[in-house]
């Protein structure tokens, strides 16, 4: 992630182009941002079809008020920034707060997307990602978000303090109970 | 000495290398001797390779052309269609345009600058090759110059020895490094796994 | 072209025949690097600084809080760039070092550190001339292992007024 203030001059003429309605120019730096914003939005929605149509809703945003983005913050951070707030009120929108129990959180949790698709159904593997999983869900989308944005995405505390608008200490304490939290989980399964 | 509890707090921020150079030290100082944070910090490098093994990778096949396409199909103002549209056609005049000057212009600039050379070197005679055995005395003079005030110069080993680190390795979870540039000295701290 | 400037061609195509040779030699010639190892044991027995840790006491009081500090093995190696030295270390530790390349001030090197046979840290670092790097962390005895790693590409190293041998445990 860039610092803020500094753009390549390569990315500084893709968006001036942008604006004047360059759409292929535009489409450059949709290809580099795309991995990104996706990773944002699926650390607060944790729903992948959600988040690749909030990320391309993010784009679409982007490409909107290009005219309002300036420079003082690098053009990713102002991305991942749009991420962020859709998929949030997205998230408190839909209401996405139920805790599953029992064969209805077998079954949901069995549709969340896996990297490992077969290799992972390994018995006591299976159990702690299932559970970490459903754990995942049970944080509220802010926690959800900051443990993602660390652990999944490798953000910086401050890259993620200025993703999410929240100052400094706010993630550092976010983090904290979410991991204390996850990590009480997977002690459990441990345990079990 | 720090408590428990005051570095449960910190170890997090601890792993991902988040702290001051003087936090990492009590911290790193604490879990020497202190099994139990030691683990919990064991236990959060875990959840963190737990949580990139069950992350997804999205598909992202035709992501950036789908974008283009609805950006594509957005209402534009009149005006605004009407500016890009002359932008466009400007663009690909006036970058003709801007080019047949960039090339005049270095052309002139090239004549310009080389006319009294040019002369010069028609021209040239004794007064000419002492002028170059003597820009060339002074060349080395300066070099020595150089050369005794590095020679002179204390070193500065004693007060920034500095590493520069470029890839670190270690199956110990809880490594870490952090540079104290008031002591001049790069620390790798490799804590026993309990 | 006058005989004047005719006579400086002459000298410039002659300094730079016999200048040759050396650049070549000096081109060919392996740069050496020497390597400097100190291995302390810090602990909170209050039994204070070894005086033969004068030249890194404050650094390492001021990094470390620990009461007691122990010179327990010092060793030193000179190898070529591109070649590795190894150096046994107290508690059944082994050192790799190797120089890559002298970049400017900055010697370049891979570090591997083994306990026995199994590698504890590998690490490409630039380290600047005569400068250190400290490895600590490992238990050894009552205390903790502190591991202060120079190199030097021919300057005078503060730790050469140590002497060569400590008394090992």
């Amino acid at each position: 992630m860039r610092t803020p203030g500094r753009q390549d001059g390569d990315e500084a003429e893709l968006i001036d182009r942008s604006r004047k309605g360059d759409s292929q120019a535009f489409g450059v730096l949709v290809e580099r941002y795309q991995r990104r914003v996706v990773g944002v939005a699926l650390a607060v929605v944790h729903n992948q079809d959600d988040a690749i149509e909030l990320a391309q809703e993010t784009f679409v945003r982007a490409f909107e008020n290009l005219s309002k983005f300036e420079s003082r913050s690098s053009f990713s951070t102002w991305l991942y920034r749009i991420a962020a707030n859709l998929a949030i009120d997205f998230w408190r929108r839909e209401g996405r707060h139920v805790v599953l129990h029992g064969e209805d959180a077998d079954e949901e949790i069995s549709r969340l997307p896996s990297s490992r698709g077969d290799s992972f159904n390994e018995a006591s593997r299976s159990e702690l990602s299932a559970r970490l999983k459903q754990a995942l869900e049970e944080l509220t989308p802010e926690h959800r978000a900051v443990i993602l944005l660390r652990e999944v995405e490798g953000m910086s505390y401050d890259e993620i303090s200025e993703v999410l608008q929240c100052p400094r200490g706010t993630v550092m304490s976010r983090l904290h109970y979410a991991r204390t939290h996850l990590r009480n989980i997977l002690k459990d399964v441990a345990g079990s | 000495m720090a408590e428990c509890g005051e570095i449960s707090m910190m170890l997090g921020a601890f792993e991902d290398s988040e702290l001051e150079p003087n936090e990492m030290q009590e911290v790193a100082f604490h879990l020497a001797r202190c099994e139990s944070c030691t683990g919990i910090l064991g236990d959060y490098s875990t959840l963190g390779r737990n949580l990139r093994s069950i992350a997804p990778e999205p598909k992202l096949a035709g992501f950036s052309s789908a974008v283009v396409a609805r950006v594509e199909r957005l209402p534009q103002p009149v005006l605004t269609r009407i500016e890009r549209w002359l932008w466009r056609q400007a663009h690909s005049v006036g970058s003709g345009i801007a080019w047949s000057g960039a090339v005049a212009a270095v052309a002139v600039a090239t004549i310009i600058l080389m006319t009294p050379y040019a002369e010069q070197f028609a021209n040239r005679g004794p007064h000419s090759t002492t002028s170059i055995a003597e820009t060339g005395h002074e060349a080395a003079t300066a070099a020595n110059q150089v050369a005794q005030a590095t020679a002179s110069e204390p070193t500065m080993a004693d007060n920034d020895s500095h590493a520069d680190i470029s890839r670190l390795e270690s199956e110990n979870h809880s490594v870490a490094v952090w540079s104290e540039p008031r002591r001049g000295t790069t620390v790798i701290w490799l804590p026993d796994q309990p | 072209m006058t005989l004047r400037s005719g006579s400086l061609a002459s000298l410039i195509i002659a300094l730079t025949a016999f200048a040759m040779p050396g650049f070549a030699h000096a081109q060919a010639k392996p740069k050496q690097v020497t390597v400097y190892i100190d291995s302390v044991m810090a602990a909170d027995t209050n039994e204070g600084t070894d005086p033969r840790l004068a030249p890194m006491s404050a650094k390492l009081r001021g990094l470390f809080g620990f009461s007691t500090y122990s010179l327990i093995g010092h060793n030193e190696g000179q190898t070529d760039c591109g070649k590795m030295v190894a150096f046994i270390l107290p508690g059944g530790k082994i050192l790799h070092v190797q120089p890559r390349a002298i970049d400017g001030d900055m010697i370049a090197m891979e570090i591997v550190l083994f306990d026995g046979t199994r590698p504890m840290m590998t690490t490409d670092l630039k380290l600047k001339n005569n400068g250190t790097l400290i490895v600590g962390g490992p238990r050894y005895e009552q205390g903790m292992m502190i591991i202060s790693i120079g190199a030097s590409t021919g300057e005078s190293h503060p730790m050469q007024a140590t002497p060569a041998e400590a008394n090992t445990r």
